[in-house]
């Protein structure tokens, strides 16, 4: 009986030493090319910002407070909400018309040189203040950018798409309007870029612009950051 | 004030331990038993953050009740709660610092075989796991249910050994992140527990266990939790 206890109480103190020792191998090494594109990642494109005037990015970044709705979603990981705002405001009067918000129907350019892929114009604009679940992005356009690289603009003004499937643009290029269209509550221009080849297929991409000014002062190359006020020139 | 807790329990164990007299011999169909310990935790959720890995430790605490029938098949509710703080070493700024769990457990255990000091029991066992990030602006809710068994060793009349082993083999999940029903094909899960008992009288024991519980999640966004658990707890039989 002696030899008994022993043995049962050294099975299960070897047990639960081999359970605690093998982490690495139940955790597994998914995610590691996640943190790769969070450390690492450095936009091939050249981007400049898809708009003109002077924008204000609502929602972007790189953490779950920066960015809290994108962030937990790998293919919009490091997307960006962005509006007008004048005086601190982003629209006039009581906002309940789409009208009455900064940039409701304001120019959008291509971001980059690349191909039209994808595109939707006809879905409603929203009353500001409800939300069309049935189609998220709304209208939106998908350009590739043709080097494992494509950008998507989405929630845009129904019927302002100029361009078609099949389209070559060039960076600068007015391509639409901004609206309120999709899983939309209030008129912004919804930004991301995504990887379109191998393991980054599908997945979001941190997006580095070049050459503009961010609250005033000249960015080289940068990321959209909430709170920031952007502009191209 | 989770350490007073702790430390209070530990003095009440050993004051029980040292004090209590043990002459009645009858058996109580009830335990209701509290424990609390040490947890170490690992967890990967793709959707949450681009990390392979976040590590979590901190207390956990344990309460647990178990109805026994007359005909020693055993009925067991059990909550566990956690409070800790998500911290990755490679990106610290996706550190989180409030990430909570709950875990209730019901089982239905139907005693199969009693002989010689051992005991097997088999049967069933539903568990909710809900889990906060961020006081409750991300939440994750998975309800499984799983086949369960669990051996006991009596070696005498003072010390005991049980082992409950649980394989789930279904989970419904709906979270900020993901809202599904899996099965075994992409859903795999061990809750393993080990628990060394110690009668001080016929209306304590004092327990010392041992608690493995894993998750794993076969989707793009791969979501894995592993859980070491050393808990410390009394058991009082009515």
């Amino acid at each position: 009986m002696k030899y008994i206890k022993l043995l049962i109480y050294t099975l299960l103190i070897v047990f639960i030493l081999t359970l605690t020792s093998c982490a690495d191998t139940l955790i597994g090494d998914e995610g590691k090319l996640d943190e790769d594109i969070y450390l690492n990642y450095e936009t091939i494109t050249d981007l400049e910002l898809p708009f003109e005037e002077e924008w204000h990015i609502e929602v972007g970044g790189r953490t779950h407070r920066e960015n809290f709705h994108h962030f937990i979603s790998r293919g919009e990981r490091y997307a960006s909400d962005i509006v007008i705002e004048i005086d601190g405001r982003i629209r006039t009067g009581d906002g309940s018309e789409n009208e009455n918000h900064y940039c409701f129907g304001k120019r959008l350019n291509a971001p980059g040189n690349g191909k039209i892929i994808e595109i939707k114009n006809n879905v409603d604009d929203n009353q500001p203040g409800t939300i069309n679940r049935d189609q998220p992005g709304g209208n939106y356009i998908v350009i590739d950018h043709l080097n494992g690289e494509s950008s998507i603009m989405a929630h845009l003004k129904k019927g302002s798409i100029i361009v078609s499937v099949g389209d070559t643009v060039i960076k600068g290029q007015e391509i639409g309007k901004a609206g309120n269209s999709g899983a939309s509550t209030a008129p912004h221009l919804h930004y991301e870029l995504r990887g379109t080849l191998g393991s980054l297929n599908g997945l979001g991409i941190p997006a580095q612009f070049l050459n503009y000014y961010r609250d005033n002062l000249f960015v080289e190359q940068g990321e959209l950051v909430n709170s920031q006020k952007v502009r191209k020139n | 004030m989770r350490k007073y807790i702790f430390v209070f329990l530990c003095i009440f164990i050993l004051s029980y331990t040292t004090g209590f007299a043990q002459t009645e011999t009858n058996t109580k169909k009830n335990n209701l038993e509290f424990s609390t310990g040490y947890n170490s935790g690992f967890l990967k959720n793709l959707a949450l953050a681009p990390l392979s890995r976040y590590e979590y430790s901190g207390l956990n605490y344990q309460l647990k009740y178990t109805r026994t029938s007359e005909k020693d098949n055993l009925f067991e509710i059990q909550l566990d709660y956690l409070n800790s703080e998500l911290k990755s070493d490679l990106i610290p700024a996706l550190d989180i610092a409030d990430y909570s769990k709950f875990a209730l457990n019901f089982s239905y255990l139907k005693q199969v075989y009693n002989k010689n000091k051992i005991a097997i029991h088999a049967g069933l066992q539903l568990q909710t796991n809900v889990s906060s990030f961020f006081e409750w602006e991300l939440y994750d809710f998975q309800q499984k249910l799983g086949i369960t068994g669990r051996f006991t060793f009596k070696i005498d009349e003072e010390h005991s050994l049980s082992s409950k082993l649980t394989l789930p083999f279904v989970m419904w999940r709906t979270s900020t992140f993901d809202e599904n029903f899996y099965s075994l094909k992409k859903y795999q899960s061990v809750l393993w527990s080990t628990e060394y008992k110690y009668k001080l009288s016929n209306h304590f024991d004092i327990k010392l266990n041992y608690n493995f519980n894993y998750d794993r999640l076969q989707i793009s966004n791969t979501y894995r939790e592993l859980q070491h658990q050393i808990n410390l707890g009394i058991n009082f039989k009515f």
